[in-house]
């Protein structure tokens, strides 16, 4: 009650001076994504040899040119697409997995788990050209369905052991009440678990989305034809090999980076709860 | 009771069956080595006895200087028991003296085996037989007996030889190799099958089938190294007989050589394609995949290897060992067969029982078979081969080669050197996740005080580095520090030092890559640790603050245990992402300077797609993920990060 | 409604016994109270009932029909948990009608029975609210009324007033008893506490390590408890127990043990030595043991002197904690005893209510109660 009221000089001080810390810590963390602000609303092509975080001649030449000049929406619609599938299939394959290794004693259980785990280390480079011929073999080379499906398999170790870790939590009562009260299986799941699950689910979702929105090197690898690019691919090159149009880019990566991040902190509230429920408990 | 015998069942079935397998092999490595034992013998048998039938057809130098060249050839050999060589019917040699010169007629013959032999010959006369012919075989006693004939023309028989000779000794009948081996497995098993309780019958077929693989393998080396020795003791013979022709009759050498060209009586030298006389001083380049078999004179004997007989050979081998194991395997089998019965039928009723789970299991475990799985595997055994760049062309396998090149190659820091890459991986790694760690606990403590101000919007802003797209704070990043542009050198103008350029050196440009990582990593450790400071309960810190804990105190004896079970698999994982971080080391230093710092991922990436080199990329990917395999179980083993997890 | 038979039922969880070959009949409309030490498999029984559990062996007969391999939701009963499983999404109204919607009830039979419940329950004001905003008891009100709702034919209860204050707790036993009063639904009550299975059940069940001891109504099990874990189970304070040593002088039967004497009369001291017994333990519950200052002396009754440790007023009565030699015992006297701590006194025991224990099995001495 006393520390309260008068809270001594010394810890003021200290207060102050972790203020003082975050803050700079957080200017500094923030400023890369301004300085991409300010080329992406800079008219030169190039970087510019300032630390204002103030272009000297504000346009958004760069936006119209990525916007109307590209095929900038076509490109958006094929990472939509691909972002959007990839999580809706990867979260129900991980959900009902997730569901039985977390409820269901079963052999093989155990293996299966940690196959997943291990899945973790397997170096991308060495599956890139196997997965490169299956998903040739599959005739699915410049096709969006080919990005999901690598895409969404890639993302399920993960996710399920998210999940698995959150349904952990989650009392075996309320879904033998429910047995009983004659729900099946399957209701269960849907009515009970799922609803329950939320933050977890929302996190995973997020994740899978992440992978699917950002990931390059296989869609460039995967898409060849420049309608086909997803946003990542487009962007990169910008700054790749035959361009250096940090301008575009910078507005690319605004753009694409809006609704990620917007999503992202949408779900926030949810992150830290879903994503550590699972292993703090024990 | 029940319980030891239950699981002394398991091993002595394998028990039982690896011996069974085991005899198998024994027994044929046995065969297969008596089977050379004999061939070389005939052959070392059949090429002494060659030049005297060719002396007897042509009748040149007359008898005296057969016996002459007989006797030297009886004398070269110790392993020769009896010589015998006889013209029409009469002995031109006989290895015992008082038969010299004996006639085989049956009327003049008065000694009882001067007789018998006399029968045994004349009917060899008589049935004209066209080939060398192995009279007898007695392995007790070591020797064989063969004739050769001699002809005129095509048919006709103008006499007849005949050899005692003494067989090849066989050597170690029994490999060391397969029984260690199969000691090696049943103690395997025997010691892992309490950990694999459950799996303890398909883990003993796997061994066995192990066993058969390995048994088989073994003995397959066994053979074609029988048959290279069997090549190697033919071709040293013929320089023996060689020598000795070219000492007593010389004028012999170009026809014996051209007789084993023409291989009238060759089917134990099918392997020499032709072989021809190569008289001393006619240089010549070495025939083309041959062997020159050298008399003391400087004369010679060239062989040539037939290819295509070697190989029907080796096919034959082949072909006779699929046999013995398709009959030895289907013993095994029928051994192990009621067993796996039993278990398929528990298999089966356990599916049905689980059946729920299999379902939802299912659709996750396919995708990741066919999409992880295969791939990983794919890329596994890419490993072992060379691979070619383009995709039709055919994978020669090389074995372990592309391990041994990487972890052979000691050039001293040069991007080739693995170790040296190793070393930058693992310095990147720990500088990383310590950093991740340190910055992330430190932020969420902070964040966590209650009443900080304003932490909520602190909070938010400081995952936004993990919220962008990597691809894009990487290439932000490389712009930064950019050597004209860059913010970074902005700044330090601003403080009045010169720019730096920092892809010119290793440091800077490992300082880059390490800054970047950072910016982009910690905000993961700081969520998971808000978290898992979130769960601590706060009346926690009241007890340890009544029972007198100062602020350090309380932080070593409750945040940190407690922080533990949801920061070790966070740190594990991170360690394991961290160290496979393709994106920044490539987008941002790319290598530079001189490919010095890039890390294991990226060399292999470069391997694979800048030189094509897939089976080395592969090695590499594969060390790689050993290097994290041992990492994971070491780790989880010390930190027990995924105890529990099972229950 | 409906009679539960449960025959030779066992469960085995890998190499553990939990449950030993239990039989058992509760009849139509009875209340049966499960009662036993933590641990003692109780829980796993009536998740066994309700079909959670998969019997290692036995049966177990729900209105005659064996329902072993029939799943939980159709043997028609319903359940309350430890721990209530309200379902924190759904409010309280959702939750009590989840059952009914799952039997496609028509919503307007929903809607009568679930406020009808309510009002029984006394939570009709509670309907819109989520379970995180109930208190504690509120919470076991749902759980309920949950249950009653569906009208089953069993009900299972597993402990649900163990998360209750000790106030609150009495309140709701009454008001399930009065619940089971109006329903008459044949019920399963599992608890660790054995003044519940006292006051609530018309029939209760010792467990312990999964056998049941003795079954039977609740002054039959305290009057003629069969072994010595049940006579020390039921009752409080519990009996209190003595060692003793059987002796005969002059034909008379006695009954030595530390620090006192005891003379045994009639059918007791027939029994005794009919069964040849020698080491025996006895116990006496602690109503049996009075102040022998306002206790008239005569047949059936011995005095002897103690040791007074603790003395425990509770108004009513008092509680003597007492040494005898070596044993420690305790007394439930008169309000009105003068016994001071540190200072002996004399207490009497009413001999025919003494229960004789073998020494070896812990069995009762089974002998005509005269009353
Ligand atoms: N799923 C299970 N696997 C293994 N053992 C179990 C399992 N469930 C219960 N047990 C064991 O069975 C025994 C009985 O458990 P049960 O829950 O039935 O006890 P209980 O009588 O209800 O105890 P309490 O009064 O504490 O609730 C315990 O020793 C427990 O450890
Ligand atoms: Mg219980």
């Amino acid at each position: 009650m006393e520390k309260k009221n008068k809270r001594s000089f010394r810890e003021r001080v200290i207060g102050a001076l972790l203020q003082f810390f975050i803050l700079l810590f957080t200017i500094g963390t923030v400023y890369p994504v301004l300085w991409v602000f300010k080329i992406a609303f800079g008219s030169q092509k190039g970087l510019s040899l300032s630390l204002s975080l103030f272009p000297a001649q504000p346009t958004l030449e760069n936006f119209n040119h990525i916007l109307f000049e590209k095929p900038f929406f076509i490109w958006l619609l094929n990472s939509l697409i691909v972002a959007a599938a990839t999580s809706v299939i990867g979260i129900f394959l991980a959900a009902t997995a997730g569901y039985a290794f977390s409820r269901f004693r079963f052999p093989g259980r155990t293996a299966g788990l940690l196959s997943f785990l291990i899945t973790q280390m397997f170096p991308g480079t060495l599956m890139m050209i196997p997965l490169y011929l299956i998903v040739n073999w599959l005739g699915l080379l410049d096709n969006l369905a080919g990005l999901v499906l690598v895409y969404s398999t890639s993302a399920i170790p993960f996710s399920i052991w998210m999940l698995k870790g959150y349904f952990d939590t989650i009392p075996k009562e309320l879904e033998e009440s429910a047995l009983i009260d004659g729900a099946s299986r399957t209701l269960i799941f849907y009515k009970i678990i799922l609803p329950l699950a939320k933050p977890a689910l929302a996190v995973t979702a997020l994740f899978s989305f992440m992978t699917a929105w950002n990931e390059y090197i296989l869609a460039a690898t995967f898409m060849n034809r420049e309608l086909s690019y997803t946003l990542p691919v487009a962007l990169r090159n910008f700054v790749g090999q035959f361009a250096q149009d940090w301008g575009l880019f910078a507005a690319g990566a605004i753009l694409v980076s809006i609704p990620i991040v917007a999503l992202f902190f949408i779900l926030q509230k949810y992150l830290v709860s879903g994503l550590t429920a699972g292993s703090v408990k024990g | 009771m029940t319980g030891i015998r239950k699981n002394a069942a398991v091993p002595i079935a394998l028990l039982a069956a690896l011996c069974t397998v085991l005899a198998g092999f024994l027994v044929l490595d046995r065969a297969f080595k008596l089977d050379r034992q004999l061939e070389v013998s005939r052959t070392r048998a059949h090429l002494w006895l060659r030049p005297l039938a060719l002396a007897v057809e042509s009748g040149a130098g007359g008898p005296e200087q057969i016996a002459a060249l007989a006797g030297a050839v009886r004398r070269a050999d110790p392993r020769i028991g009896e010589l015998q060589v006889l013209a029409g019917t009469s002995f031109l040699y006989h290895s015992d003296p008082l038969k010299l010169g004996a006639d085989v007629d049956p009327g003049d013959v008065a000694d009882k085996s001067l007789y018998d032999s006399g029968v045994e010959i004349r009917y060899l006369l008589k049935s004209a037989r066209r080939k060398p012919y192995l009279l007898d075989l007695d392995r007790k006693a070591g020797t064989l007996a063969l004739s050769e004939p001699a002809l005129k023309g095509r048919r006709k028989s103008v006499g007849t030889l005949r050899i005692d000779y003494g067989l090849e000794k066989v050597r170690g009948a029994m490999d060391g190799r397969i029984w260690a081996l199969f000691l090696a497995l049943f103690l395997a098993f025997y010691f892992m099958q309490g950990k694999f309780f459950k799996w303890r019958w398909p883990l003993a077929a796997a061994f066995l089938l192990i066993a058969l693989a390995a048994g088989s393998l073994l003995l397959l080396a066994n053979e074609g190294r029988n048959q290279a020795q069997a090549g190697a003791a033919k071709r040293a013979h013929l320089a023996e007989v060689g020598a000795v022709l070219a000492r007593e009759a010389p004028e012999l050498l170009p026809v014996f050589a051209a007789d084993l060209k023409g291989g009238s009586f060759s089917d134990m030298l099918s392997e020499w394609k032709t072989a021809r006389f190569v008289p001393a001083g006619e240089m010549e380049d070495s025939a083309s995949g041959g062997e020159r078999v050298t008399m003391p004179g400087g004369d010679a004997i060239a062989v040539e290897a037939d290819a295509a007989a070697q190989a029907e050979r080796r096919r034959q081998s082949v072909r006779q060992l699929k046999v013995v194991l398709a009959v030895f395997g289907l013993l095994a089998g029928l051994l192990l067969f009621f067993i796996m019965a039993g278990y398929a039928l528990r298999t089966l009723r356990a599916l049905n029982k689980h059946r729920y789970s299999y379902i939802m299991v299912f659709p996750a475990m396919v995708g990741m078979i066919a999409l992880v799985l295969l791939p990983f595997l794919y890329g596994l055994s890419m490993a072992f081969f060379r691979v070619p760049p383009s995709q039709s062309g055919k994978w020669v396998f090389v074995g372990l080669q592309n391990f041994v090149k990487i972890l052979t190659d000691f050039h001293p820091l040069t991007p080739e050197n693995f170790y040296f890459i190793l070393l930058v991986t693992l310095m990147w790694t720990m500088i990383n996740v310590f950093l991740h760690v340190s910055i992330g606990l430190t932020l969420a403590i902070i964040l966590n005080k209650p009443g900080f101000p304003l932490k909520r919007v602190y909070r938010v802003l400081l995952i936004l580095p993990w919220a962008m797209p990597s691809y894009i704070t990487a290439l932000i990043w490389k712009g930064m520090f950019h050597k004209q542009f860059g913010a970074i050198n902005a700044f330090i103008k601003l403080l009045g030092f010169e720019p730096i350029s920092f892809f010119n050196n290793f440091w800077t440009a490992f300082f880059a890559n390490v800054a970047t990582n950072t910016w982009l990593g910690f905000p993961f450790m700081m969520v998971i640790c808000l978290g898992a400071l979130q769960s601590i309960p706060a009346d926690l810190y009241e007890a340890a603050q009544i029972d007198g804990a100062g602020k350090w105190q309380q932080f070593k004896s409750i945040t940190m245990p407690l922080l533990k079970p949801a920061l070790f698999p966070a740190i594990i994982l991170g360690t394991i992402w961290t160290f496979n971080m393709f994106n920044v080391i490539y987008l941002v230093s790319n290598g530079e300077p001189n490919r010095s710092t890039e890390i294991l991922i990226t060399q292999a990436y470069r391997f694979a797609f800048e030189k094509f080199n897939w089976g080395y990329a592969a090695a590499y990917s594969i060390l790689i993920f050993l290097i994290l395999l041992t990492y994971g179980i070491y780790t989880n083993r010390i930190t027990k990060a995924t105890e529990g997890v099972f229950d | 409604m409906a009679e539960v038979v449960l025959e030779n039922v066992t469960k085995k969880f890998g190499d553990v016994t939990v449950v030993k070959g239990i039989n058992l009949q509760i009849r139509d409309g009875e209340f049966m109270v499960l009662v036993g030490p933590s641990g003692c498999g109780k829980t796993t029984l009536l998740r066994l009932v309700a079909g959670l559990e998969e019997l290692s062996e036995g049966k177990i007969i729900i209105n005659g029909r064996v329902v072993n391999q029939v799943p939980p939701k159709d043997r028609d009963l319903a359940m309350v948990f430890q721990n209530y499983a309200l379902y924190p999404h759904m409010n309280v109204y959702d939750n009590m009608a989840f059952a009914l919607k799952m039997r496609k009830v028509p919503r307007a039979e929903i809607d009568s029975r679930v406020q009808e419940a309510a009002r029984i329950l006394g939570i009709e004001k509670l309907l819109e609210r989520k379970p995180k905003q109930l208190s504690g008891g509120q919470r076991q009100r749902v759980a309920l009324g949950r249950t009653i709702v569906r009208k089953p034919s069993v009900f299972l209860f597993d402990e649900p007033l163990s998360n209750l204050d000790a106030k609150l707790r009495g309140q709701m036993r009454a008001e399930i008893s009065k619940l089971h009063f109006q329903l008459k639904t044949t019920s399963i009550y599992v608890t660790h506490d054995q003044v519940e299975a006292m006051t609530m059940g018309s029939k209760i069940a010792i467990v312990n390590e999964g056998v049941i001891q003795q079954s039977g109504t609740p002054m039959d099990i305290y009057d003629t408890p069969v072994n010595k874990f049940v006579a020390g189970f039921i009752g409080s304070p519990p009996m209190n127990f003595f060692a003793a040593v059987v002796q005969e002088e002059n034909g008379q039967t006695f009954m030595q043990a530390e620090g006192f004497r005891l003379r045994l009369q009639g059918d007791l001291a027939n029994k005794i030595k009919v069964e040849g017994l020698k080491e025996t333990l006895f116990g006496i519950r602690p109503e049996n043991l009075h102040d022998a200052e306002f206790f008239k002396k005569g047949d059936g009754f011995e005095v002897f002197s103690v040791q007074v440790e603790v003395v425990e007023p509770m108004g009513a009565e008092t509680y003597v904690h007492a040494m005898a030699g070596k044993n420690r015992f305790v007394a439930r006297v008169t309000p009105k005893t003068r016994a001071r701590v540190g200072q002996a006194m004399q207490l009497a025991i009413e001999t025919v209510k003494i229960h004789v224990f073998d020494k070896q099995t812990m069995n009762a001495l089974r002998w005509e109660v005269q009353k």
